[in-house]
């Protein structure tokens, strides 16, 4: 399994971990890496049009998730439906993970549960879109 | 024109072309976020024209307005929206009410009939039965 859709998994683990132990904000953090390194690895293995990892650490300053993000959102557009709910789920996540790391709201348990099922969702999609290219 | 009045004219077009649709939108000033929920759920995430238009507004959205932050949602832990949130919606006169909260009041009203009809069968059954506790 490449190393990228490891760090995915592991982060998604991590989460549920974090609110097994009552850290709700933190898991939301990692709710969103994992779903991030999920979109990297879709870019990677794109049967048509990929981008390998190294040309995506090409694009690694501030604006490197907007970038991967773009890239993924064009990938996907295609399909109308399965390009709204990544887009939703992703924006949502990205917006809540900018709460949880940077604000001093604190997250409840749901809340935090709801994060690991958009990200979920998100890697769920983009699966689907690679199974049907 | 401000992102408030470019959002409310999308919807409003939008609630023309698809007229089943709900719309709930609410700026929130303390985390700088527009919230726009779309409703019915179901509905919404399986029309293909629909979510054609609002993926292409989105990116419309993020050209105009790269500062802003626009989230749409249609599922209820999205975003719990206040009494001050603006709702669109085709096919309600109420501006307040979305679908939800128009199925509770069905479900409410067949659950009563379904009383009544108990009362007036027991009613019909005994003729002893105070016809005013049907009533």
């Amino acid at each position: 399994m490449p190393k990228i859709e490891v760090k995915s998994l592991e982060n998604l683990k991590a989460a549920q971990k974090l609110i097994d132990c009552g850290m709700y904000t933190t898991s939301v953090h990692c709710s969103y890496y994992s779903s991030f390194f999920s979109m990297k690895h879709f870019l990677n293995k794109h049967p048509h049009n990929s981008i390998n990892y190294i040309d995506q650490d090409n694009y690694n300053n501030a604006g490197s998730h907007i970038f991967i993000y773009q890239q993924v959102y064009e990938r996907v557009l295609h399909d109308s439906t399965y390009a709204r709910k990544f887009r939703t789920e992703y924006q949502i996540l990205k917006a809540d993970r900018r709460r949880a790391d940077y604000s001093d709201e604190q997250f409840t348990a749901e809340e935090s549960l709801v994060s690991i099922q958009r990200s979920k969702n998100i890697q769920y999609t983009l699966n689907e879109i690679i199974k049907k290219l | 024109m401000n992102i408030k009045t470019y959002i409310t004219n999308w919807m409003q077009k939008m609630i023309i072309d698809y007229p089943w649709i709900c719309f709930k939108y609410e700026y929130s000033s303390k985390r700088k976020i527009h919230y726009i929920g779309v409703y019915p759920q179901t509905e919404v995430e399986t029309n293909e024209a629909y979510c054609k238009d609002e993926n292409l507004f989105a990116i419309d959205l993020e050209s105009k307005y790269p500062e802003q932050i626009v989230l749409f949602g249609s599922d209820e832990s999205f975003y719990k929206f206040t009494d001050n949130a603006n709702c669109f919606s085709g096919c309600l006169d109420k501006t307040n009410v979305n679908f939800y909260e128009l199925n509770e009041e069905l479900n409410a009203f067949l659950y009563d009939m379904d009383a009544i009809s108990k009362v007036i069968e027991k009613s019909s059954n005994n003729p002893d039965y105070p016809l005013a506790l049907a009533a």
